[in-house]
């Protein structure tokens, strides 16, 4: 007795089991997707483009090499459309050979026209299909996304490969802002809040970041130019870094260049007489790389250096925040979730998206110098000094 | 006049039924003496000098007798005396002299046995830098001698018994009487004592009897080719049983951590104990798991990896005709018989077509395309690190385990491969060694027990595994 | 048939049942009920769960060599004991099937979509069978070996993925105009701490003295482990998006990508592992339990035939529902039987006892 339900459940569990692996697809057989562009075309009908990676076997001729290679190209899909996102997809799915691997996407591509109509659904389509990753960064383009991701890119593999790493590389530098599928998801979810996404470009075959797209209500508003929007990044960046070259104040014709990094950066929010307050407040570290002519640097070239560098960073900061409130009217700095963390009963009473125009900004910056890159510009030299 | 009768047919009955038995027949002083052995296990030089010379040597006036032969004339050091006749044939099939004479009931065994054997050898399978060489070899005295002179405690104690209708094999159970569980050792005896069959040949006839049931899955007895291994058993509280014609002793109750454990950890710095049982840790789950987990990788949950491995993994496969499960079961099937045939190999050729086989069939392999590349350095890391352990019993369920979870991760992903892993450990926590849970120290968890494990030093553990319940407690 | 167990067996059978796949599930509902509070309305309900396991230890304590079916037998009776039995056994067997269904479910939408639920289901079903053909020692052992590796595993998880996360998402921590809000969503932490009756199906002896501290002490590593996810969970999406997600804590491990840690950067395949092993532990303290009190009250019955024919009901209450919402309906409406499980029978059993033993004092 003892021995024959073991032996019974083993072989019923296992021919029951045997009838087939339901899911087992390899990765080699899969259509990997690498990027994916939308854009809303004639009619409002949704486009769909992208890259896919084709892996063609090649049997080398040398005497040499013994294994058969592989070499990873890409190809690009596009005019792929449809009325909805279903319908695109369906179009989409007639045309490829495999099964369809979204996991190894590495960057989404909006065009401007369907960022001006509002990107909420295809979001949540993003969000809530489990193919993808939530770790996506999203970006608009100048181009038509067809154009844009069939770019032959010089200094990498593919126009997803690039933008995914340069955002990356200039967001660890601390130069840009990345949001992912997952920020923007949780900021629609807090409502009341407005976001930015990376706006790239072609340039001569290489891809650059050329500012921020701005969105209201999850539709497109308004475009920055890169340089416009360096206030963007001290506030939202990550280890934010300012580099710029400014002339020694005792030195007119002498530049130093400058690093400056933004640190302890706190944002404090208060309700006073029924107007919302906010202050940021930052600790501004800079860095002098080098002179541009090796002349002695005073305490006060420090100072004023520093004076210097403190304003261009509030003047930034605030012109921007004050572009935000005044021009856009809208929080995309997402200063609601400070203000809530802060005061949450007060939060509930007050409609956010009113308030925030008219809130008083105020920003705190105290600069220091603190080093200058192990570099004595004030020794003296034994020899000129003995003249 | 009948005994005398009755006497020497016996003697042509022995002579005609081909055993093989020898017969010298001695006259001293008018009086007839047999001696009866097997020519091709007696010690020539010691019948003749210590029982034949003195014998004929024997010049007194004292009439010659078993109990003057028996006291005052045989050199043998080793002698005794018997009357029953029915096992006088055992006693001479065994090896021993036996010398009779016509009118006394009584007739002397004298030991004069020497068989063919081999010397001390190194170990061949359990082998390691800074370890004693000495291992066991077949014969019985010489194994129980690489014992007694470890361990020279009056409380040891060697219970022989003798176990086989037809081969009458000797078996002998060696415990220190004041530390060992009473309740194991009585428990062995009594499973030895029923064992009831033509013969034993092998100490892994012993270990099929002792085991609770023999469609358990994983060893419960450990076994101990070096004597230092064995002693050390020994001394933590564990019995160890030796078996004539087997140069392997067996170690009983063993936990799953006395696999992990190669001995010479005990003998090495505490660091290095600890990274070599963690690595063979790692290596267990890996002979286990790394085809699995290729399989799981590459059929059902690629995203588990970045985006550029993902990509490296998929062109490196693309030229593969068969499926990810299909490749990995034929590849491990294609070890394990590469595995039976090189033990098989002649010593002077083995190593030879090892190194050919395994890299033209690799290399063959890729280079044709039929496997990835990724695919053989999987298999070749897994059969690896499957020789990593003393004990290589632990590993024969693993190999045969390794396909199953196989299957299960190539039905159902991620979760058959947990589930199968689970199914495993349930398999591993319920087999019981003699009684004693086989997850000890791990799962009943006992801290000290485990610390111990890990560190291997004997200035550190004090006291002696717990979970042995061993009378004494304390090592110092 | 009255096992006993270590201290330390004791307190991981407590984690597993308590735990089951609720790390994964919690943060979804708490954060609806109480916001960023919730770890409040989590210690505030450990507090009352560890005070209903103390009521458990000390009873098993208290009756020595007997568990909750053989004590009670003693102090109210044949007729109620077998209600209470009956009581037990229906809120075990609904609870293990229709987590299971949910389980597989779970699987199927987020992994396999295209594996029928009923060979999931089957392959589950062998190895619960495995384990508890094996009885409570092995099952025992099994928690121990396996929710040992799930909770320090899911705390490193947690610890680098909390990295990534915002604080300023976590606060406010306290506001005091909502502590009746964090009271109220005490209903949601049910689920979350039903589990522990298990206890009853213990027999502790004198080895076991100081069990009681152990129980109080799995309960409140629960508690800490459920505080520590739904706070990272909250900080990684931000309180208003973890309410959307039934599977919140993979939905964050799928927001993540820990660039430090190069191939091991998406961790939700590890955490996966983790589900499986500490659902696999719970489903099967479950079906244990259901068996255990079956086999007591039907004592003449094999066990096997007992654990076959639960098994088979099982698979029948598993076909039940026709959906997910109406699997998770079942299961929110039966949860509230913990008032009887946990908290009116050992309750009555805990009053019974004191009054026997002042009786005996007096005597």
């Amino acid at each position: 007795m003892k021995r024959i339900p073991d032996k019974f459940l083993c072989i019923l569990t296992l021919t029951s089991l045997l009838t087939g692996c339901w899911d087992f697809q390899d990765i080699n057989r899969r259509s990997v997707t690498i990027s994916v562009g939308v854009d809303s075309v004639n009619n409002n009908a949704i486009e769909y483009s992208g890259e896919n990676a084709r892996m063609i076997p090649s049997q080398s001729t040398g005497n040499n090499s013994q294994s058969p290679q592989s070499s990873l190209g890409i190809s690009t899909f596009s005019d792929v459309s449809g009325k909805t996102f279903e319908d695109a997809r369906e179009n989409y799915t007639l045309q490829t050979p495999f099964p369809d691997f979204l996991g190894a996407v590495r960057v989404l591509v909006f065009g401007k026209n369907f960022a001006q109509q509002g990107i909420e659904a295809y979001v949540n389509r993003i969000n809530r299909i489990f193919g993808y990753r939530k770790s996506l960064p999203l970006v608009v383009s100048e181009q038509h996304p067809t154009e844009f991701l069939g770019t032959n890119v010089k200094n990498n593999i593919s126009a997803g490969f690039s933008i995914e790493s340069t955002l990356d590389h200039l967001h660890s530098e601390g130069t840009a802002v990345y949001p992912k599928i997952a920020d923007i998801v949780s900021d629609m979810a807090f409502g009341n809040i407005g976001f930015v996404l990376p706006y790239v470009g072609k340039r001569n075959d290489s891809i650059v970041l050329l500012g921020y797209a701005v969105f209201k209500e999850e539709k497109m508003i308004d475009i920055l130019d890169i340089q416009e929007s360096k206030g963007l990044v001290y506030i939202l960046g990550v280890n934010p870094l300012r580099v710029e070259a400014i002339h020694q104040p005792s030195k007119e014709n002498n530049m130093l260049s400058t690093r400056t990094l933004l640190k302890k950066r706190k944002i404090i929010t208060s309700y006073k007489n029924g107007k919302v307050n906010i202050e940021f407040k930052a600790k501004a570290e800079i860095q002098i790389q080098f002179l541009y002519n090796v002349e002695p640097l005073t305490d006060d070239d420090k100072k004023t250096l520093e004076d210097i560098i403190t304003q261009r960073i509030k003047r930034e900061i605030a012109s921007f925040v004050i572009k935000s409130q005044k021009e856009y009217k809208s929080d995309i700095f997402g200063f609601a979730k400070y203000f809530r963390a802060d005061n949450p009963n007060i939060y509930k009473k007050i409609n956010w998206k009113d308030t925030y125009p008219d809130a008083n900004f105020s920003v705190d910056i105290k600069s220091k110098v603190v080093n200058i890159n192990l570099f004595d510009p004030n020794a003296k030299d034994f020899f000129k000094e003995q003249k | 006049m009948r005994k005398k009768k009755a006497f020497l047919e016996k003697i042509q009955e022995l002579k005609q039924n081909n055993l093989g038995i020898s017969i010298r027949e001695l006259s001293i002083n008018g009086n007839k003496l047999f001696i009866l052995y097997v020519s091709q296990l007696t010690d020539k030089n010691s019948i003749s000098n210590n029982v034949i010379k003195p014998i004929l040597q024997y010049s007194r006036k004292e009439k010659i007798s078993i109990d003057v032969l028996f006291s005052t004339v045989l050199y043998v050091d080793n002698i005794a005396t018997d009357q029953d006749e029915n096992k006088m044939l055992d006693y001479i099939l065994e090896g021993k002299s036996v010398i009779l004479m016509p009118d006394e009931p009584h007739y002397i065994i004298a030991n004069t046995i020497k068989v063919e054997k081999r010397n001390v050898d190194i170990p061949q399978m359990q082998t390691g830098l800074k370890l004693p060489q000495d291992s066991f070899n077949e014969n019985f005295d010489s194994n129980l001698s690489l014992i007694r002179y470890r361990i020279k405690d009056p409380a040891l104690r060697i219970d022989n018994l003798t176990i086989g209708k037809r081969t009458k094999t000797k078996v002998a159970v060696i415990y220190i009487n004041d530390i060992s569980n009473p309740k194991y050792v009585n428990e062995v005896k009594k499973r030895l004592e029923a064992i009831s069959v033509d013969g034993i040949i092998e100490s892994g006839y012993i270990q099929k009897f002792l085991l609770n049931n023999p469609f358990d899955l994983f060893p419960e007895i450990g076994i101990a080719e070096r004597s230092d291994r064995a002693c050390g058993g020994i001394l933590s509280g564990k019995i160890c049983i030796l078996v004539e014609g087997s140069n392997f002793a067996l170690t009983v109750p063993e936990t799953i951590s006395d696999f992990l454990d190669s001995g010479e950890e005990h003998y090495d710095n505490i660091y290095t104990s600890m990274f070599s049982k963690l690595l063979r840790i790692i290596a267990l789950v890996s002979t286990l798991t790394l085809s699995s987990i290729y399989v799981m990788i590459i059929s059902y949950h690629p995203e588990i990896l970045p985006p550029q491995y993902i990509l490296a993994l998929a062109s490196s496969r693309i030229s593969v005709p068969v499926n990810s499960f299909v490749e990995a079961f034929i590849m491990e099937m294609v070890s394990e018989l590469l595995r039976e045939a090189s033990i098989r190999l002649p010593k002077q050729i083995g190593p030879a077509i090892g190194i050919v086989g395994t890299i033209v069939i690799g290399q063959a392999a890729v280079g044709a395309g039929v496997v990835s590349p990724l695919m053989v350095i999987i298999i070749a890391l897994s059969l690896l690190t499957s020789f990593s352990f003393s004990d290589f019993t632990i590993i024969n369920p693993i190999r045969v385990l390794k396909f199953a979870i196989l299957i299960s991760t190539g039905i159902f992903g991620i979760f058959g491969f947990t589930m199968g892993l689970t199914i495993i450990t349930i398999l591993v926590l319920s087999t019981s060694s003699m009684g004693l849970p086989y997850g000890a120290p791990i799962a009943p968890f006992n801290f000290r027990d485990f610390v111990n494990f890990f560190l291997g030093d004997i200035t550190l553990s004090k006291e002696r595994p717990n979970y042995l319940r061993t009378k004494d407690k304390t090592r110092q | 048939m009255n096992e006993t167990l270590t201290n330390r067996q004791i307190a991981f059978i407590v984690i597993g049942a308590l735990v089951g796949d609720e790390f994964i599930i919690l943060s979804h509902e708490l954060a609806q009920g109480a916001g960023t509070g919730g770890w409040f309305t989590i210690v505030l309900s450990s507090i009352i769960v560890a005070i209903s396991a103390y009521i458990f230890a000390y009873l098993g304590n208290t009756h020595k060599n007997q568990t909750l079916y053989d004590y009670s037998r003693m102090l109210v009776g044949k007729y109620i004991t077998y209600i209470f039995a009956f009581i037990y056994i229906f809120y075990f067997l609904i609870f293990s099937s229709i987590s299971s269904r949910l389980f597989c479910e779970d699987i199927k939408i987020f992994i396999l979509p295209r594996t029928p639920i009923s060979a999931l289901y089957l392959l589950l079903l062998f190895a619960i069978f495995l384990v508890v053909d094996r009885k409570l020692r092995v099952l025992a052992r099994l928690c121990e070996f396996y929710m040992s590796i799930v909770i320090i595993g899911i705390v490193i998880v947690l610890t680098i993925v909390i990295t990534q996360g915002e604080f300023v998402n976590l606060r406010p921590f306290w506001n005091s105009e909502d502590f009746l809000s964090y009271i109220k969503a005490s209903h949601y932490m049910i689920a979350p701490f039903l589990g522990f009756e298990l206890l009853g199906c213990i027999a502790f002896n004198k080895d076991n003295k100081g069990s009681w501290k152990y129980a109080i002490l799995a309960v409140f590593v629960v508690s800490a482990l459920y505080i520590y996810t739904f706070e990272t969970c909250v900080s990684v999406l931000g309180v208003d998006d973890v309410i959307h997600y039934k599977l919140v804590f993979l939905n964050t491990l799928r927001s993540v990508d820990v660039p430090y840690l190069d191939f091991l950067k998406r961790l939700d395949g590890i955490a996966m592992i983790f589900w499986f092993m500490s659902m696999f532990c719970y489903l099967s303290l479950f079906v244990y339990g259901t068996v255990f009190y079956i086999k007591k009250a039907l004592s003449k019955i094999p066990y096997r035939i007992i654990l076959l024919s639960v098994l088979g009901l099982s698979a029948v209450v598993f076909s039940i529902p026709k959906s997910y919402e109406e699997a998770y309906g079942i299961l929110n409406a039966i949860s509230y039987l913990i008032i009887f499980t946990a908290l009116i029978i050992p309750c009555t059993l805990l009053i019974l006892t004191k009054v026997k033993k002042n009786e005996k004092n007096t005597r």
